[in-house]
C-alpha cells in the first residue's frame, strides 16, 4: 500500500517537474514570440495577402480582392522594369566595391602601429553618422557649380561634371558615396577576421619564402572565407534595400536613373496610398533577395 | 504557490509588454472627468509658435471644458507629414482638427477621413472666394484655412534699375512671358556668375504649385473639370506649351538647377519667383532693396496665380463635433487670423482681417493682395492628387533638365490615370 503511493508520488513528481519546465519555457518566451508575431511574421502574411487586394490606405473598409492584378500590371509597369534594373545594378556594382575596399581598409589598419586605431577611428566614422546626413552632404559636395567635387576636378583641369542631374552619372555618384559611407562596418568585421589568423602561419610561409602578395593570397583569403562569406551576404541584402541616398540625393530622378524598388515600394505605399500594389512590390522584392541569397551561399560554399 | 506565482508574474509581463504599446492614449482620456480632449496636428514650422499661443488661449477660455493639445509633424520638403496621415488613417488613429495643404482636401474627402463642416464655420461669408473653393469638394465644404498663400516675382530693386528695366507696377500691366524671358536674359550674367531668375527645385508640392499659373494661363489643364481624366490635360498642347516655355529657362543658363538656398538674397539672382511668405524672410536682408511684382502671364491668356494654404478640416474620428467647431471657429476669428498671418506676412484669408492691414494696400503688397483677391486659381481637386503631384513634379525636374516636355507629361497622364480606375 504504502509503495504504491510512494511511487504514485515519484511519478506524480517528476511529471508535474516536466511540465512546469516546460510550460515556464513557453511562459517566458511568450513576450518575444508575441512581438516576433506581431512585428516580423504578421506583416509578412498581411503583405501577401493585401498584395492580391485593392486596398487605399486611407480607406481600408474598401478594400477587395482583384486577383492577379497586382502583379500583371507590375510586370507591365516600364517603372519597375526600371526599378529592377537599377536595383541589380547598384548591387552588383556596390557588393564587390564595397567588400574590396573594406578588405583593403582592414589590411591597412591591422598593423601594430598607433596611427592603426586611429585609422579605425576614421575609416569607422562615417558608419555611425546617420545616413540621412551623410547624404545631404554629399549632395552639397556633388553640386555642379559650387561643389568641392567639381571645384577640386576644375583644379586639374577637368571640366564641371553634372552628377546628381545626369542620368548617366547620378547612379554611379550614389555608388561611390554608399561604398564611402558603409565600408567601415566591413571593414571591423574583416579586421575580426584578420586578428584570428594565426601568426605561425605567416611565418612558415616565409619560412618558404613567400613574398607579400602569396602570403596574402594563400594564407589570408583562405584563412577569413568564412568572413568573406558573411560580408559578402550582408553587403547583398543591404544593397538591394537602397533607399535613403535617393530619397534624400536625387528623389529618383533624373527619368527615374536611380530609382530602386524599395523606392518605389515606399512612393506606391505612403504617397499613393496603393497598399496592393506597394505590396505585391513587397512580395516580388521577398522573392528576388531570397533567390539572391540563396545563389550566392550555394556559390561560396563551392 | 510558488508555482503559481512564477506563472502569473510571467504572465503579466508579456501582458504588459502588449498593452504597453496602447497604454498612452487611454491614460490621456481618463484625464479629468468632463472634460473634451480634443488633438490637432500641423505642420512644423514657423507658423508652430503662433499656434501654441492661440491653442493655450483657447485652453484657457474653456478651462474644465474643452481642452486642446496641437501637435507639430515634421514635414521636410517632401510628403513627410502627409506620409504620417495616412499611416494614421490605417491605425484610425487619427486627431480631432487635421491641417492639410489645399489640395488634398478632395483626397481626403474621398476616402472618408474628413468629415463635411457646412454650418459649423461661422461668418463663412468673410473668407476670400479662394479658400472656399478650395475646401469644397463634391459641393460640400471640408476644410477653411486662416491664411492664403500666392506666388509672385521677386527682384533685386537696384539689380534691375541697372539694367534698365522697369518692373509692371499694377495688375494690367503684367509681364508676359516674352517680356519676363526677356529680363531674364538681360539679367543674367554668366561671368559674374548671376542668373536672372531663381526657382527653387524640391521633391514635394511646390513644383505643381509654382508652374501651375503657366500652364492655366496658357489655357492650359491637369486634369479633366470632373476629375476623370488627365490624358489630353497634364499632357494637352497647351500644357505642353507652358513647360516648353519654362524650359527655355533651364536649357539656356537663365536659372540655376542646383541653386543655393539664399541665392537669391545674396545677390547671385536677379529675380525669384516664390511664394509669398519669402517677404517676411527678405527682412532679414535690409541692406539690400526688394520688390514683387505680378506672377508673368501667356502672351495670349489671362493673368492667374497660384492660390491655396494649409486648411483646417475636422477628421471623422472626432467624436464631440461641437467642441471641434468651437476649436475651429476660434482658430478662425479676425484676430486669431490677423495674428497667424502677421508670421510669414502671408495674406490673411478673411477679407474684414485684410481691410484692417492698411500695409497691403501699398507696394510691394499690393501685389500679393491684388493676386489673393482677383487672379487666384486653386490647384485640381482630384481625388488622384497625391500621383498627379509627384509625378508631375518628376516630369518638370526631368523637363528642367533637358528632357523631352511631351514624352515626360504622357508618362504623367498614364500614371494618373491608372490611378483613377483603380479608385473607381
Amino acid at each position: 500500500m504504502e509503495k504504491t503511493i510512494t511511487s504514485v508520488n515519484v511519478e506524480k513528481k517528476s511529471f508535474t517537474y516536466e511540465t512546469q519546465k516546460r510550460w515556464l519555457g513557453v511562459v517566458f518566451s511568450l513576450p518575444a514570440l508575441v512581438l516576433l508575431f506581431t512585428f516580423l511574421i504578421l506583416p509578412v502574411v498581411l503583405a501577401f495577402v493585401y498584395s492580391f487586394m485593392n486596398y487605399n490606405m486611407l480607406n481600408p473598409d474598401g478594400k477587395e480582392f482583384t486577383g492577379l492584378d497586382n502583379y500583371i500590371r507590375l510586370f507591365k509597369d516600364a517603372v519597375f522594369l526600371t526599378a529592377l534594373k537599377n536595383t541589380l545594378y547598384f548591387t552588383a556594382l556596390v557588393v564587390p566595391i564595397q567588400s574590396a575596399v573594406a578588405l583593403g581598409l582592414a589590411l591597412l589598419v591591422n598593423k601594430k602601429v598607433k596611427a592603426a586605431g586611429l585609422g579605425r577611428i576614421f575609416f569607422f566614422s562615417p558608419v555611425v553618422t546617420s545616413m540621412v546626413v551623410v547624404a545631404i552632404l554629399w549632395t552639397f559636395l556633388y553640386n555642379v557649380d559650387s561643389g568641392l567635387i567639381n571645384n577640386t576636378l576644375n583644379f586639374f583641369g577637368i571640366e564641371n561634371q553634372p552628377f546628381l542631374l545626369s542620368p548617366d552619372q547620378a547612379m554611379n555618384s550614389i555608388i561611390f558615396m554608399s561604398v564611402w559611407q558603409a565600408a567601415g562596418f566591413q571593414m571591423m568585421i574583416f579586421l575580426a577576421g584578420l586578428k584570428e589568423v594565426p601568426e605561425e602561419l605567416y611565418e612558415a610561409a616565409e619560412m618558404d619564402g613567400a613574398n607579400v602578395w602569396q602570403k596574402f593570397r594563400n594564407v589570408t583569403i583562405p584563412s577569413i572565407s568564412h568572413v568573406t562569406g558573411f560580408v559578402l551576404i550582408i553587403t547583398t541584402i543591404q544593397a538591394f534595400r537602397l533607399f535613403i541616398q535617393p530619397y534624400v540625393m536625387t528623389n529618383g530622378g533624373p527619368s527615374d536613373s536611380t530609382k530602386t524598388l524599395v523606392f518605389m515600394l515606399y512612393e506606391n505605399g505612403f504617397q499613393f496610398r496603393d497598399v496592393g500594389y506597394s505590396s505585391a512590390i513587397a512580395v516580388v522584392f521577398f522573392i528576388i533577395v531570397l533567390a539572391a541569397s540563396l545563389i550566392l551561399k550555394k556559390v561560396l560554399k563551392q | 504557490m510558488k508555482k503559481l506565482l512564477v506563472l502569473s508574474t510571467a504572465a503579466m509581463l508579456s501582458l504588459g509588454t502588449l498593452s504597453a504599446c496602447g497604454s498612452d492614449k487611454n491614460a490621456d482620456a481618463g484625464g479629468s472627468e468632463g472634460e473634451t480632449k480634443l488633438t490637432l496636428w500641423y505642420p512644423e514650422g514657423d507658423m508652430s509658435p503662433a499656434y501654441k499661443e492661440i491653442i493655450s488661449q483657447f485652453n484657457q477660455e474653456h478651462d474644465g471644458e474643452i481642452e486642446a493639445e496641437i501637435e507639430f509633424i515634421p514635414r521636410g520638403n517632401k510628403y513627410a507629414y502627409e506620409d504620417k496621415v495616412s499611416a494614421a488613417a490605417t491605425s484610425n488613429t487619427l486627431p480631432d482638427l487635421l491641417a492639410m495643404d489645399g489640395p488634398n482636401v478632395a483626397n481626403y474627402a474621398d476616402a472618408g477621413i474628413i468629415q463635411p463642416i457646412d454650418g459649423m464655420v461661422k461668418e463663412q461669408d468673410q473668407f476670400v472666394d479662394s479658400v472656399i473653393k478650395q475646401g469644397t469638394f463634391q459641393d460640400k465644404l471640408y476644410a477653411v484655412g486662416p491664411t492664403e498663400s500666392t506666388v509672385a516675382l521677386f527682384y533685386n530693386v537696384k539689380m534691375l534699375e541697372e539694367a534698365g528695366i522697369t518692373p509692371p507696377k499694377t495688375l494690367e500691366e503684367a509681364w508676359t512671358w516674352n517680356e519676363f524671358y526677356d529680363a531674364a536674359k538681360k539679367l543674367t550674367n554668366k561671368e559674374k556668375g548671376i542668373y536672372g531668375v531663381n526657382w527653387t527645385l524640391d521633391y514635394g508640392e511646390w513644383i505643381i504649385y509654382f508652374t501651375g499659373p503657366t500652364v492655366w494661363s496658357n489655357g492650359g489643364s491637369f486634369i479633366a473639370e470632373d476629375g476623370s481624366k488627365a490624358d489630353g490635360h497634364v499632357n494637352g498642347p497647351k500644357t505642353v506649351e507652358a513647360l516648353e516655355y519654362l524650359q527655355t529657362f533651364t536649357k539656356e543658363g537663365l536659372v540655376n538647377l542646383q541653386p543655393t538656398p539664399t541665392e537669391f538674397e545674396d545677390g547671385k539672382a536677379a529675380m525669384m519667383l516664390m511664394g509669398s511668405w519669402e517677404w517676411a524672410k527678405l527682412k532679414d536682408y535690409p541692406d539690400t532693396e526688394w520688390g514683387i511684382t505680378y506672377y508673368p502671364k501667356s502672351p495670349t491668356g489671362e493673368q492667374v496665380s497660384p492660390s491655396g494654404d494649409w486648411a483646417w478640416g475636422v477628421s471623422t474620428s472626432a467624436e464631440d463635433k461641437e467642441a471641434a467647431a468651437e476649436l475651429l471657429n476660434f482658430i478662425h476669428t479676425k484676430e486669431n487670423v490677423l495674428k497667424l498671418a502677421a508670421v510669414e506676412d502671408k495674406p490673411p484669408a478673411r477679407s474684414d482681417a485684410f481691410a484692417e492691414l492698411a500695409e497691403w494696400d501699398k507696394e510691394p503688397l499690393n501685389v500679393l493682395k491684388d493676386q489673393v483677391l482677383k487672379t487666384a486659381h486653386p490647384r485640381p481637386s482630384t481625388t488622384s492628387y497625391p500621383v498627379l503631384s509627384t509625378k508631375y513634379g518628376q516630369a518638370v525636374q526631368n523637363i528642367f533638365l533637358g528632357g523631352d516636355v511631351q514624352e515626360e507629361l504622357d508618362k504623367v497622364a498614364k500614371e494618373v490615370d491608372t490611378d483613377i480606375e483603380r479608385k473607381q
